[in-house]
């Protein structure tokens, strides 16, 4: 999605900018000490060498001088650059962070907040300039989160909950994505990170707290009933409804949320179509199963989903 | 020339000298691991001293233990490389290499205790 | 050493092997034998050494090149459909795991069994059975891995294979399987011939070759040696967990049942990081062997780089966590890790300074080989540096399984392990063939290499940093990422014309290569003083080193100390009956042995294929056919064994003895036996102290140990067979005692009692853990209880089945008080099984009480 921020070297929240600084000083090192190298080796190459008698003695200084000094410093103010980072990196437990539990499946994440008994996929939203404290585990396989723009990688496990914490600086929608290789669509295992203002995550959390919308009109009320019919329900959970499936994200508030099957099609009616219709076209080896749907009920179930505000 | 090789056999002296230094280190390395390892997650050596934490105590005191005693054994293989005038005996670049190697663990294990200093260990 | 002023070497004319008479007969005496079956059975150091780096090129080929191009279309454009995402995965798999199990390993260990007996003066390598077996195990594992794609169930969770997604839950069909098993096999392989590197580098050099004047190249494969066997071994043990988890329903990676996700992670890593430099040291040792050469000067610091290489090989164990920084270590774990993994940056350091000092002092002659260095150099320096910079916690959580990670990796094992390996090609495939490589084509091969290598990896640095991570088969448009996905992918093409070129260049020379010459390089190890392609026995008269540049030093190759001379000589005459070599001094090089070697035999390739047929019985669940193979492996142990024919009399034995003062050993090496002893012992302790670390690792993870519903067996058993464990352990040493004193009557007394004793031990304990309430299915406490049970009995039966064999060879009087190794070897084993055994029962029985 093209206007979404995204890479490491492009920070927009304290954590990543920290990241980038260490990045940033590393490579003035490691490009002063390249040029070195390259200088010394170039010109010991190339030399004149017509009187030559060899360096004798002066061979192992250079051993003492660029094998041993050089290193030992450069590495060692490496690490000190490291360990300050490290103390200045949070790690999660602020007094007032947002706090938001992310699980994930094979190749969706599921997302709550539990201080608000709000339930969503895919989608992280987040007041700007509050800490959001990310408490991070696995329902399946081993999967790792990434927010290149707004910190580091963290793992989610299926037997112990990893925490972390960034925040954002600005307003933005920060593309995510599953790090650690989890299976046949781990490539296609996005997410988005919505940094908004604190009165607009407030909005958000009040309208992602409520039920489902009831269906409008005719059209959309039968595909609430084809949505039981067809299957969809097994796996999905629309609160308020009966479908209390959890193999799939909840879509009670599917059409408030900006992408579709884990960030990889914006959330359109044309895409909701082509997603629902044939998910195997879109996501090969995806968990969602290709159903049998007749076209009127296809047309109806999509209206529903639609209105899922 | 040898003759039939003897089955007693103690560990020869070269042999200790040019890998103390790696040797202890690693041992020291597993060590520590293992104690952070099981004290952050069982949660156990809920201590502090000299306001700083037990964990981070015991792996300076351990890492400083085997510093020093990579440190003498690193002065006795330099010993052993300048005190021998003649320079025939072949053990004795193995000397001088126990030194490098030494000089190297050393800082590699004093490594280990610098961050017990600066951060919180769990 | 000479007294001619150090730097300047007379590289133009170099002194050769003396070339008596009876060359061709011991060339005859020491070849293989002809014809289909000769092949079969054949174990010669050369057949061992070229078949290596042949299959270890031929799946490079299959695995590195074709893999990569395929992915690199894939990747060319976004959301490109050239391959889909199942097909994608099983490429990288393929890719990585092929790359760093069946292509350098092997190609090094190739290497090391071809070169070795020639830089090292010596005749051969000690144990030849032992390399043929190696490479069948080899070549069978990697068929036997590749065969998956015959069965459409090929690998696709990763090289890494992290658990749960490689377990019986989320990979339920055989692809994992032909993965664990088939690399395995190949696994075995690579121990086995880690040992044969190291008591050959250790026990068989030239007569003068100390320690500290050996080739780097010796060096750096010894301690690649010693690392494969640290490393090899806690993975072997792993894959058997996680196999036995797929194949036996245990719960050791299951978080459902008290397993670990993380468990192998820590297992594979401790394999995995010090794999990058197994691979890695041979690659400089190869350096430092060409560079000086080329510059025509000694290379600098000599001992500052044996300390590096030492320096490199321990501490490559101490930072297998830095890829795991992102699984949520505490922080001064990851301290602990961030620190190891930056100072080997210094012994890093040490080589390259140490290289350009020499090349300072040098005058370069550009041949291929040298291109290949100096373009190791660069590429290896950068190489380096990103690898600085990711062992930095903060920058790593960003970096870590992104482009940046795949540019950084490339770089270090294309830079830093391909091109010396091509270099150590150019400069020593002429010893061999006799004819050297193209120059001009050397040139084409380098420069597409090198401009290839940058090209496509170079950018994924960048592309990395932008946020793209590792392993997804397609990416969207719109993140900045084509044009750098497209240059990669343009850049393999050129590596790909590097590829062709080469082959092009070695098939040339195969056919219209101009002659090499003893020593077309003006080199100053041994092995350019015999001819190319060398004799079968490499030398009739073994050389006497009086420094680490006997070519550039010596006049003569076979003078020293009178007896040493008397000795070499008497070799090349005497026996001409059967294959003499000779055993030195470790450290010391002085003559300890004269040994016989032993000769062709098809029982090596008998065993490779009984271990398969373990492996692939597991694979197809046929556990009888484990059993089928279990006992092809013993009858191939027996006939590999078997004493041949005396060969000459004990008269002719005794007379050689005593005119040169040194032991002939017609029946095989003591010197030999007893290290391949202590080895083994090595082994066992490295594979029992993995499963300690899985035990303790397990409890951490568990709360409650044992967990509820399960009580702690009670040690009443097994300290009733604990203490007769020990007990059988003090009788042999009894028996060892008495033979010392020459009593035939206390020998066989305590290895009876010994054996006794042992066994009903065994019995009391198998029973004990066969009658245990809980099974190793439900819980992974059930899980480690049984299995580490089970690997403390198993090394017990081996112990009392040796103490059985020597038994009987004691009845029929073989050991007298100066020839008893074979009891002292077996006393030893019991001492380490003794100790295995405690420690095991110890851990299962009494640790669960502290809390």
């Amino acid at each position: 999605m093209p206007n979404d921020v995204f890479g490491s070297l492009d920070p927009r929240g304290p954590v990543a900018a920290e990241m980038a600084d260490v990045w940033w000083f590393m490579f003035g090192l490691g490009l002063v000490v390249f040029i070195l190298f390259a200088v010394l080796l170039v010109s010991g190459l190339f030399r004149d060498k017509g009187s030559d008698r060899g360096m004798g003695s002066s061979s192992h200084r250079w051993i003492v001088g660029g094998g041993v000094v050089l290193p030992v410093v450069v590495v060692t103010v490496v690490f000190g650059v490291t360990l300050a980072a490290m103390r200045i990196l949070p790690v999660g437990g602020s007094g007032d962070a947002v706090v938001v539990d992310v699980i994930g499946h094979q190749w969706w994440w599921e997302v709550h907040y539990p201080d608000h008994d709000v339930t969503t996929a895919n989608e992280i939203h987040m007041p700007v300039g509050r800490p959001v404290e990310l408490r991070l585990s696995s329902a399946d396989v081993i999967h790792s989160f990434w927010v290149p723009s707004l910190g580091g990688k963290l793992d989610l496990l299926p037997d112990r909950v990893n925490t972390m914490e960034f925040s954002a600086d600005e307003p933005g929608e920060y593309r995510g994505v599953c790090a650690e290789f989890c299976g046949t669509q781990h490539a296609k295992m996005g997410f988005l990170a919505v940094a908004e203002s604190p009165a607009e995550f407030e909005a958000w959390l009040a309208t992602q707290s409520q039920q489902a919308a009831e269906p409008v009109g005719e059209v959309a009320a039968r595909g609430r009933e084809v949505f039981s019919e067809v299957g969809c329900a097994d796996c999905h959970t629309i609160e308020g409804t009966d479908a209390v499936g959890t193999t799939g994200p909840d879509l009670t508030h599917l059409a408030t949320r900006e992408t579709l099957a884990a960030a990889t099609l914006p959330n359109t009616p044309e895409h909701l179509a082509d997603w629902v219709g044939d998910p195997q076209e879109i996501k090969e080896g995806v968990n969602m199963p290709d159903l049998p749907i007749g076209e009127e009920d296809m047309a109806a179930l999509l209206a529903y989903l639609e209105g899922l505000e | 020339m040898s003759t039939h090789p003897s089955l007693r056999r103690r560990l020869p002296g070269w042999l200790v000298l040019f890998l103390a230094g790696p040797v202890i280190w690693y041992l020291t390395f597993w060590l520590v691991y293992l104690v952070a390892e099981a004290g952050c997650t069982t949660g156990g050596l809920d201590f502090r001293l000299l306001g700083l934490p037990g964990l981070s105590v015991i792996t300076v005191t351990v890492s400083v233990l085997a510093a020093g005693t990579i440190a003498v054994l690193t002065t006795r293989a330099y010993m052993r490389w300048s005190d021998d005038p003649s320079g025939e005996d072949h053990r004795r670049s193995l000397m001088f290499a126990g030194f490098l190697l030494g000089i190297l663990f050393l800082i590699a294990t004093l490594f280990i205790a610098l961050p017990a200093l600066v951060l919180e260990p769990c | 050493m000479s007294d001619r002023t150090p730097g300047h070497v007379p590289y133009a004319d170099t002194p050769t092997v003396e070339a008596p008479s009876t060359d061709v007969e011991l060339d005859r005496l020491w070849d293989d034998p002809p014809g289909l079956w000769g092949r079969l059975r054949a174990v010669q150091n050369d057949a061992v050494g070229r078949r290596l780096i042949l299959t270890g090129f031929f799946f490079l080929l299959l695995g590195g090149t074709v893999d990569s191009v395929v992915m690199r279309l894939q990747l060319a454009v976004p959301d490109n459909d050239l391959v889909g995402p199942q097909l994608y995965n099983e490429l990288f798999t393929n890719h990585g795991s092929v790359t760093m199990f069946l292509v350098i390993l092997p190609i090094f260990e190739g290497f090391a069994i071809l070169l070795l007996p020639l830089l090292l003066g010596t005749r051969e390598m000690p144990f030849p059975r032992l390399g043929a077996f190696a490479y069948f195990t080899f070549l069978l594992g990697g068929l036997l891995y590749y065969s998956s794609t015959l069965f459409s169930a090929v690998p696709d969770a990763g090289w890494f294979g992290y658990t749960p997604l490689s377990g019986p839950e989320f990979s339920p069909d055989l692809a994992l399987d032909f993965w664990v098993l088939g690399l395995g096999v190949a696994e075995v392989g690579a121990i086995a011939a880690a040992i044969e590197i190291i008591i050959g580098v250790l026990k068989m050099r030239a007569p003068g070759m100390t320690l500290a004047r050996m080739p780097l190249f010796a060096w750096a494969v010894l301690v690649m040696a010693f690392m494969i066997l640290f490393a090899f071994t806690p993975l072997i043990v792993g894959s058997l967990l996680l196999e036995l988890d797929r194949g036996f329903d245990t719960q050791f990676f299951n978080p459902g049942a008290g397993g670990s996700s993380l468990l192998w992670q820590h297992l594979f890593w401790i394999f995995g990081h010090p794999e990058v430099y197994i691979q890695f040291l041979p690659a400089t040792g190869i350096v430092s062997m060409v560079l000086p050469v080329f510059v025509r000067r000694r290379i600098v610091g000599y001992t500052w780089l044996v300390a590096a290489m030492v320096a490199v090989g321990f501490l490559s164990f101490g930072l297998w966590a830095h890829h795991m920084f992102s699984v949520g270590l505490s922080p001064i774990v990851l301290s602990f890790f961030s620190a190891a993994s930056m100072v080997i940056a210094i012994p890093a350091g040490v080589q390259i300074f140490a290289w350009l000092a020499t090349i300072w002092e040098g005058r370069p002659v550009w041949k291929t080989p040298f291109l290949f260095v100096v373009g190791f150099l660069a590429l290896f320096v950068l190489g380096g540096i990103t690898g600085v910079m990711v062992a930095s916690v903060p920058f790593d959580l960003q970096a870590h399984d992104s482009y940046f990670v795949v540019g950084h990796l490339h770089y270090v094992l294309i830079g830093g392990v391909a091109f010396p390996m091509f270099a150590g090609v150019y400069y020593w495939l002429p010893k061999f063939t006799g004819r050297l490589l193209n120059e001009r084509l050397g040139k084409w091969n380098f420069w597409l290499l090198f401009i290839g290598v940058n090209v496509t990896f170079f950018p994924m640095h960048i592309v990395g940093l932008m946020g793209m991570p590792r392993r997804i088969y397609t990416y969207p448009a719109g993140l900045g990422w084509e044009t750098y996905n497209l240059i990669s992918t343009i850049g393999v093409f050129i590596i790909v014309g590097g590829f062709v070129v080469f082959v092009t260049n070695v098939v040339h020379t195969h056919f219209r290569g101009a002659p090499a010459g003893h020593n077309p390089w003006g080199g100053d190890t041994l092995e350019w003083a015999v001819s190319s392609p060398p004799l079968q026995h490499s030398y009739s008269v073994p050389p006497i080193v009086h420094g680490r540049h006997p070519l550039w030093d010596q006049k003569d190759l076979h003078g020293g100390d009178l007896d040493d001379e008397r000795l070499v000589h008497a070799l090349s005459e005497w026996p001409l009956r059967w294959r003499a070599a000779l055993i030195t001094g470790t450290s010391d090089a002085d003559p300890e042995e004269v040994f016989r070697v032993a000769g062709p035999s098809i029982w090596p390739l008998v065993a490779a294929l009984g271990t398969v047929a373990i492996f692939a019985a597991e694979l197809l669940k046929l556990r009888l056919g484990a059993l089928a193979g279990a006992l092809v492996i013993v009858v191939a142990v027996i006939g590999w064994n078997w004493p041949e024919d005396a060969a000459i009399t004990e008269e002719e034995e005794l007379a050689f003895e005593e005119r040169h003062r040194i032991p002939v050993r017609v029946g095989g090496s003591l010197a030999l036996a007893r290290w391949g002893t202590g080895l083994l012992i090595l082994f066992l302790g490295i594979a029992f102290t993995s499963f300690l670390l899985a035990y303790f690792y397990l409890r951490l993870e568990n709360l409650d140990w044992p967990p509820p519903g399960i009580s702690l067996p009670a040690p009443g058993a097994a300290v009733v067979a604990g203490a007769l464990v020990l007990a059988g352990a003090v009788s042999m040493y009894r028996a060892l005692h008495g033979i010392k004193a020459d009593d035939q009557r206390r020998l066989r007394v305590g290895l009876a009692v010994a054996a006794a004793l042992g066994g009903i031990g065994v019995a009391v304990q198998a029973l004990e853990v066969t009658g245990v309430v809980f099974d190793s299915q439900t819980h992974a406490y059930g899980s480690i209880f049984h299995v580490m049970g089970w690997f403390c009995l198993m090394v017990a039966v081996a112990g009392i089945v040796m103490a059985l064999m020597t038994l009987y060879w004691a009845v029929r009087g073989r050991y007298t008080a100066r020839r008893h190794v074979p009891v002292a070897n077996v006393a030893l084993y019991w001492a380490a099984l003794a100790v295995i055994w405690v420690i095991g029962f110890a851990t299962l029985y009494l640790t669960p009480l502290l809390t």
